[in-house]
């Protein structure tokens, strides 16, 4: 029997599942995707590269803004081989690294709602506003920035800046040792996530899946250890990798990827340089291609950028990170039971707006 | 990195004599190997399983009406080699045909049917060419390709 998973259920969001049921066990899953298709990259071609800004950082607006403008500036800067001053770059960092940790707790509220934990929902959203706060201080703006340009940052830090951040790290930090007692050693938590949804090492390379998904399966990948792009070559940070696959374990992947942004943050602070934020540079990009990748907190986010020398791009090819991490979800939801889908679904962390852009 | 990239760019040159148009290094981490669409799929399976580039990253089309050539680029990581590489071709527009590299890299699948549907090009041996993003009765030219205009000005009336 053919069953269809959305696009209204409550833990589905804007995409749909076309299920081949057998009673209660799912014998295949055909993703229905394209509901909040915009066309973004044929806008893109439209627009000049300043105003392109806001038009890429809606792909993924309201979990991951930063990471996604991040990678398109740094695409259009490779092009125009622009010098970009070093104190932009740190706020480059801070900017990204609490976005990372924003979109792991808007992930993590999702995460518990889907097995049925409802009460860490306010806990993570209340968390959630502290970093909201923050990037409210730097730029005026709580979810959609546009605060990086190429050449720059936008937006300074303001005074007093790191003491509040400071403040609010620690308090982050104290609650992250809570999530973990809450989450991580609650037993229908363990129930719900634990053997759910492998995959193995091999498949996970093959399909292509990105960030906490492939590390969680034991690969030991991460764009800003491989090809390190702004600063984050100066800062100390690990990449956490575990092995088993799962749900569990992705979830945990993303878990101890809020601690390391937390310290990335912490050492951004403490050695950001002064200096101007930005320079000026030219609105017309010459001809030629690049491609850059960044790690953005669904995993590694590509552009494609051909440019014929005028000021608006030929083409702008986005690779998302859900859009490639979708690709998983008919392997691991063979066999399983219906009630499972919404547990792995979750644990990819797929957001239908960055798979249709 | 960058004598690691060489290496590898010039392997394939050598291994695919006739083949290969160019390998180059574009720069650090960015090989770019562009081949006779006729073999794109032999010299996928060579650098997949000889030279180790198992990971695929991005699958992109580029409409170039003025030489009537479609353009598509695989862009594939090597998770042992730790480089990235890029396999261009170019397909005629009248005929925009190739050969499905789904044997080679299972994760291609969702992005060739989305090639398929935006530029209209089919993959031959696709195990399921089917649109992707757009709604099911959409009707028109493939709505990547440059000679699809938007809309500029409201209509009236």
């Amino acid at each position: 029997m053919q069953v269809s998973w959305g696009p209204q259920h409550p833990a589905s969001g804007h995409l749909r599942f076309i299920l081949d049921v057998d009673g209660d066990s799912v014998l295949n899953l055909e993703p229905d995707v394209g509901y909040t298709h915009r066309g973004i990259e044929k806008l893109t071609e439209n627009r000049t590269y300043l105003q392109n800004i806001p038009v890429v950082e809606r792909i993924n607006s309201y979990c991951d803004a930063t990471n996604t403008v991040l990678g398109y500036i740094e695409v259009v800067e490779e092009l125009l081989e622009c010098e970009v001053p070093e104190r932009a770059r740190f706020i480059r960092v801070i900017m990204a690294e609490m976005n990372r940790i924003a979109s792991h707790l808007y992930w993590l509220c999702l995460m518990s709602i889907s097995v049925g934990f409802e009460t860490m929902l306010m806990w993570t959203m209340n968390e959630r506003e502290l970093f909201l706060d923050l990037f409210e201080m730097i730029t005026g703006a709580r979810i959609t920035y546009s605060a990086l340009r190429p050449g720059g940052v936008r937006y300074d830090i303001p005074h007093g800046f790191e003491e509040v951040a400071t403040k609010y790290l620690n308090h982050f930090e104290r609650r992250l040792k809570d999530y973990y007692k809450m989450i991580f050693e609650n037993s229908t938590f363990r129930l719900r996530t634990i053997g759910v949804g492998s995959i193995s090492s091999s498949d996970a390379i093959k399909l292509g899946l990105v960030g906490p998904c492939l590390r969680a399966s034991g690969v030991a990948t991460d764009v800003r250890k491989d090809e390190p792009y702004e600063v984050y070559q100066n800062f100390d940070f690990n990449i956490p990798v575990e092995k088993a696959g799962d749900a569990y374990a992705r979830s945990l992947i993303r878990f101890h990827e809020m601690e390391e942004s937390v310290s990335i943050i912490r050492q951004a602070l403490r050695s950001i340089p002064e200096g101007p934020i930005r320079k000026r540079v030219p609105l017309v990009v010459p001809k030629g291609e690049a491609y850059s990748r960044v790690e953005a907190a669904r995993g590694e986010l590509g552009y494609y950028l051909v440019a014929n020398g005028t000021d608006k791009p030929y083409r702008l090819k986005v690779s998302t990170p859900s859009f490639r991490n979708m690709a998983a979800l008919p392997y691991i939801t063979r066999n399983v039971t219906i009630a499972d889908i919404p547990a792995i679904y979750m644990s990819l962390d797929l957001i239908p707006l960055d798979i249709d852009r | 990195m960058t004598e690691l990239d060489r290496n590898i760019a010039e392997g394939i040159k050598s291994h695919f004599a006739d083949v290969v148009l160019e390998a180059r290094v574009q720069r650090d981490l960015r090989i770019v190997v562009t081949v006779e669409k006729e073999h794109i799929l032999e010299v996928a399976r060579y650098i997949s399983s000889e030279v180790g580039f198992d990971h695929p990253a991005s699958v992109a089309a580029v409409d170039y009406p003025m030489q009537g050539k479609i353009e598509v680029v695989y862009y594939i990581w090597s998770t042992s080699k730790r480089t990235f590489l890029a396999l261009k071709t170019a397909i005629p527009r009248a005929e925009p045909k190739l050969n499905s590299l789904t044997p080679v890299w299972s994760g291609v699948d969702f992005h060739e049917r989305e090639i398929y549907e935006m530029f209209g090009v089919s993959f031959t041996g696709h195990p399921n060419l089917r649109g992707l993003l757009l709604q099911e009765d959409w009707e028109g030219p493939p709505p990547l390709r440059k000679d699809f205009k938007l809309r500029t000005k409201l209509e009236r009336g």
